[in-house]
């Protein structure tokens, strides 16, 4: 398991690109049913808690009090970042705005949270638990983006993974 | 009495520094009374020391005056001071006073530099000068203590006092010795920052639940503010305690706003929320120090790269 598998430490955020959470393969946890939950990233590094920028293309209200905000980055890569009755009050408040047209996409954000196996069968990618939504600047996100390719490359990178970054560094 | 009793007391008078009190008779009587059993010279001499060390009030190494010997005893950073019985000079800023009942001692506070800080008493015996909140101070020759685990510092008749003039005062604002920093992410901040209420009785500064001190109960509270904000780089999480200047400076909310803000709305609460805003997810570059297990912060900034 994780190195950060340690009782009462907190799960650091890894800085992760779409493309890799896309990629996750399994999720794995620990003997008891209150360790954390491990998504195994394709570049071989595990992450319970993730930090990612990315561009808000559309926020869906899917039925009452669930919604869905469509988040990618400049390689296509996407990922759902879920508002539910489960959802920390500050993100529901992000997407509802979202979806209400109080916020308007497209608007670069930061995310951190949980990535979550997916229920949909249409959409079977893992999804995101949010924890915090902070709308930015587009230095932010290249600042963000700059820093994520950073780490990126410090891991085991498949060839799919290596394109992205290819992508992702000519646009820094 | 014998020769060799003589030499001992001679010895052991030459060992005690001018000025302490101490009875002839009595350390004659224990002398034969450690022969009879026995006890080796330097034993029998380190036990009565010690004996009139108390009667004085002092440490056996202050009794003995023992910084005479090499005239002033070395200039220390408040930070490196690990070891009890040891003579030291420092320089160093009154930081704080502390109400003191007890009759034997006629000061207590804390002082620093920029390494550390320490508990300081003064004995009422040594008639050592009262320091002043604020002034700094060579102070030549303080005995080393240790007090369950933590080190402070006696002022003895053996102590120096000089106070310092404006220029050379001590910086204690931005402590060099351990310091380290962090940048990262405000990815978090804990429950119990914003405004918070502190107990008033003198040196408690606990936080109050519900109005009251978990040591005081019941008593008036002090409004603060401070943010504990747990910054992620990726790779390492920490929880940095942000106390009022900076958390003010970062924030841009000063306490008198915030308690504004918190009486217009009725629920403290506000106050954390703004401060959410103002401060989550964006990066800041921290110097911190460890102390008593809690990171604290010395400067937090936001970062401006990429800007």
């Amino acid at each position: 398991m994780s190195q950060n598998n340690q009782f009462n430490s907190r799960e650091v955020a890894k800085r992760v690109l779409l493309k890799e959470i896309e990629g996750v393969t399994e999720f794995e946890q620990g003997e008891d049913k209150y360790s954390p939950k491990y998504a195994n990233l394709p570049t071989g590094e595990q992450a319970n808690r993730v930090f990612f920028t990315g561009t808000v293309n559309n926020s869906r209200e899917l039925s009452e009090d669930f919604y869905s905000l469509l988040v990618s980055q400049p390689d296509g890569s996407d990922i759902k970042v879920m508002g539910t009755e489960y959802t920390a009050p500050q993100p529901m408040e992000i997407i509802k705005q979202f979806a209400s047209g109080e916020l308007q996409a497209p608007v670069h954000v930061f995310v951190v949270g949980k990535p979550q196996e997916s229920n949909n069968e249409d959409f079977p990618k893992p999804t995101i638990k949010p924890e915090y939504i902070r709308v930015v600047t587009p230095d932010e996100y290249k600042q963000a983006l700059a820093e994520t390719v950073e780490h990126v490359n410090e891991r085991d990178v498949p060839q799919e993974v290596a394109e992205t970054v290819d992508t992702l560094e000519s646009k820094l | 009495m014998s020769e060799k009793i003589n030499k001992q007391i001679e010895d052991i008078e030459d060992s005690i520094d001018d000025g302490y009190e101490y009875d002839r008779e009595d350390i004659v009587s224990k002398i034969e009374q450690y022969i009879e059993y026995d006890v080796g010279f330097d034993n029998l001499k380190e036990n009565i020391l010690r004996d009139v060390a108390g009667q004085n009030g002092v440490s056996i190494n202050e009794l003995q005056g023992k910084s005479d010997s090499t005239g002033s005893a070395g200039l220390v950073d408040v930070g490196d001071i690990e070891e009890a019985d040891q003579f030291v000079t420092l320089e160093v800023k009154v930081t704080d006073e502390w109400d003191n009942e007890n009759d034997s001692i006629s000061q207590t506070g804390l002082v620093a530099d920029n390494t550390s800080k320490i508990k300081f008493t003064s004995w009422a015996k040594s008639e050592v000068p009262l320091l002043n909140e604020g002034d700094s101070y060579r102070l030549e020759n303080v005995v080393t203590d240790e007090y369950n685990g933590w080190m402070n510092i006696k002022l003895n008749s053996a102590t120096e006092v000089t106070l310092l003039d404006e220029d050379e005062s001590v910086d204690v604002s931005e402590p060099s010795g351990e310091n380290e920093s962090l940048s990262g992410l405000v990815v978090d901040i804990t429950d119990d920052c914003g405004l918070i209420e502190r107990c008033s009785e003198d040196n408690c500064s606990r936080l109050l639940d519900g109005g009251e001190c978990s040591e005081h109960g019941d008593v008036d509270g002090e409004f603060d503010l401070r943010i504990k904000a747990v910054v992620d780089n990726g790779k390492d999480v920490k929880t940095v305690l942000i106390n009022r200047d900076l958390a003010e400076e970062l924030t841009g909310t000063t306490l008198s706003e915030a308690q504004e803000m918190a009486q217009a709305e009725l629920d403290r609460t506000v106050v954390r929320n703004e401060f959410k805003t103002e401060i989550m997810l964006k990066y800041v570059d921290v110097d911190y120090y460890e102390y008593k297990g809690s990171t604290i912060a010395d400067d937090v900034q936001f970062s401006n790269k990429g800007e």
